[in-house]
């Protein structure tokens, strides 16, 4: 008797066994969110990425179980399972797209009021017990306030945790034509935008393709006006350029442009990802006091590409006038002056204006010219 | 006693008559002519061609600032610079500047040093410019920072001052 009672306490304990390891835990490889950034009445998708979790079978079902910030449902399975399902991609991805402030039946304001800085959600299977995940999170922000409160003109996000920018990542670009000169906050803007400091894949702003929404056309480059003067601009880069995945990205460059260029602003630069840092390009003239008699030289250093080269327009207080180009390389852009000869001898003052190859304007400033002894 | 005295009066003749010849040995030199010592005007004179020109910034340069010196040689046509100080016996009259580099000094007028002797004390010595014939206006000073000697190459340097501290100097490497 006593026997068999142990017998069954082991069978029993077996059998438990054997149950837990059915509902086989599942994980991830990897997990992103499109839009890298967002405001939360956009529509957004969550993608993940099973390819090592075995127990999980291709396009196997999965659902979200979420409790931070609310879970839309209240039980699984439940009658409003369908909304929490995920759809399965193919190469073991699977997606959940909604928008945030639907989903949750909460304002923007409660969703971002919220206390923690994360979603957290597992995803199982409906019976929970063939496959589930460990808990699971999404970074939670509000990241439209965030931008806002930066003070910055423009910033850029990607959905790599560095921030690294390759040209499958997503990124999403900020605009605030609050703080740029000449936009209208209530006007559409543009991307006019560019591969490798504009060398390849360009995709300009056409403002007068005014049809569809092919790479061609003005909406293709238009960036999404969240209100109140907040734009932004989400794409995946080798997608957008119309590039390779394989394509050398060193960075990509462009402007903000304000509906029929009636204001931009830029250039601005994002690197790629394993890009070093260029060194920052320095103007000087030699020597540094320079009397209407002497030779000058002004030098520009580590020029980006595509800048050169660059132009001149030195103007003495006597009105006398020059203009050209610089000679070099990317490395250095020079030209040299004679003063006496191009601004005779009663120039006092030099104002020197240098501009990029596209005439975009690098430094406007005034020389004093210094007044040399005369001999005894 | 005086059989003493003229004992010794022949010893005191011999020493005489010996210090006589000894005297009258003396060689007689020659000097040769009379020549007039050699003076820098001997060395600087004549035609020197730039084969480099370099531009001092001296307001980085007393800061420590980099860079304080370009070389200009290949700008603005220095290649064709070259300078004839003349002289006539010895005595420096016209200079004249040849080429189409800037005129950083006038190109052409009167010449003379501050010093026909190099200086003992090593002070550099000058080349003072003037625009007339009497020297009566300076146009210009350059200091001969290295005197030609064994290579015929010379160093002249012309600085400019504001308020008495030097800006800028172009050094003018020449050769003949």
């Amino acid at each position: 008797m006593r026997i068999m009672k142990k017998s069954v306490l082991f069978f029993g304990l077996m059998c438990l066994t054997l149950f837990s390891a059915k509902a086989a835990d599942i994980n991830p490889d990897r997990q992103w969110c499109v839009p890298a950034q967002y405001s939360p009445d956009e529509e957004i998708t969550w993608y993940f990425d099973f390819s090592s979790s075995a127990a999980l079978p291709d396009g196997g079902d999965l659902y979200i179980w979420i409790w931070v910030p609310v879970n839309p449902v209240e039980t699984l399975p439940g009658p409003d399972q369908d909304k929490v399902k995920l759809t399965y991609k193919g190469d073991r991805i699977w997606a959940l797209t909604f928008t945030p402030t639907e989903f949750f039946g909460m304002s923007a304001a409660d969703i971002n009021a919220n206390s923690e800085s994360s979603f957290y959600f597992l995803l199982r299977s409906l019976s929970f017990d063939d496959w589930h995940t460990g808990t699971l999170s999404f970074p939670k922000a509000d990241y439209v306030g965030n931008f806002v409160r930066s003070g910055n003109v423009w910033a850029y996000a990607t959905d790599d945790v560095q921030n690294n920018l390759y040209p499958t990542s997503n990124l999403t670009i900020w605009f605030n034509a609050n703080l740029a000169d000449g936009f209208d906050k209530t006007s559409d803007v543009h991307l006019h935008s560019g591969y490798n400091n504009f060398a390849d894949h360009i995709i300009e702003y056409h403002a007068w393709e005014t049809t569809g929404c092919d790479p061609q056309s003005a909406c293709y480059t238009e960036l999404k006006n969240l209100g109140n003067g907040i734009y932004k601009k989400d794409l995946v880069p080798y997608n957008y350029f119309l590039a390779e995945e394989s394509d050398p990205m060193e960075n990509i460059e462009f402007l903000f442009v304000q509906r029929d260029w009636s204001a931009n602003l830029g250039t601005f630069t994002i690197r790629a990802a394993g890009v070093p840092v260029p060194p920052t390009p320095v103007l000087s003239i030699f020597p540094s006091n320079i009397s209407n008699s002497d030779l000058m030289s002004i030098k520009r250093t580590d020029n980006p590409r595509n800048s050169i080269p660059l132009k001149y327009e030195i103007t003495g207080d006597n009105g006398r006038a020059i203009s050209g180009e610089f000679t070099g390389s990317l490395k250095e852009q020079i030209i040299y002056i004679d003063v006496r000869k191009s601004f005779g001898d009663n120039v006092k003052s030099l104002r020197i204006v240098v501009k990029d190859a596209a005439d975009n304007e690098i430094s406007d400033s005034v020389k004093q010219l210094t007044v040399a002894d005369t001999l005894q | 006693m005086m059989k003493n005295k003229n004992k010794y009066l022949p010893g005191w003749l011999l020493l005489l008559l010996v210090t006589a010849i000894l005297a009258g040995c003396k060689p007689v030199t020659d000097d040769g002519p009379y020549v007039e010592p050699v003076t820098l005007y001997e060395k600087v004179n004549g035609i020197w061609n730039l084969s480099d020109l370099r531009q001092v910034d001296e307001t980085a340069k007393a800061a420590g600032l980099s860079p304080s010196e370009v070389s200009l040689y290949a700008q603005f046509t220095f290649g064709t610079f070259s300078i004839d100080l003349k002289t006539e016996a010895n005595t420096p009259t016209a200079y004249q500047v040849s080429g189409t580099a800037p005129e950083l000094f006038p190109n052409a007028g009167y010449w003379q040093l501050d010093s026909a002797f190099p200086y003992a004390d090593g002070t550099t010595p000058k080349i003072l410019l003037y625009s007339d014939v009497a020297k009566t206006v300076k146009t210009g000073e350059l200091s001969i920072t290295s005197v030609p000697g064994a290579t015929a190459a010379m160093e002249l340097r012309l600085t400019r001052t504001s308020g008495g501290v030097p800006f800028v100097s172009y050094i003018y490497k020449l050769v003949r």
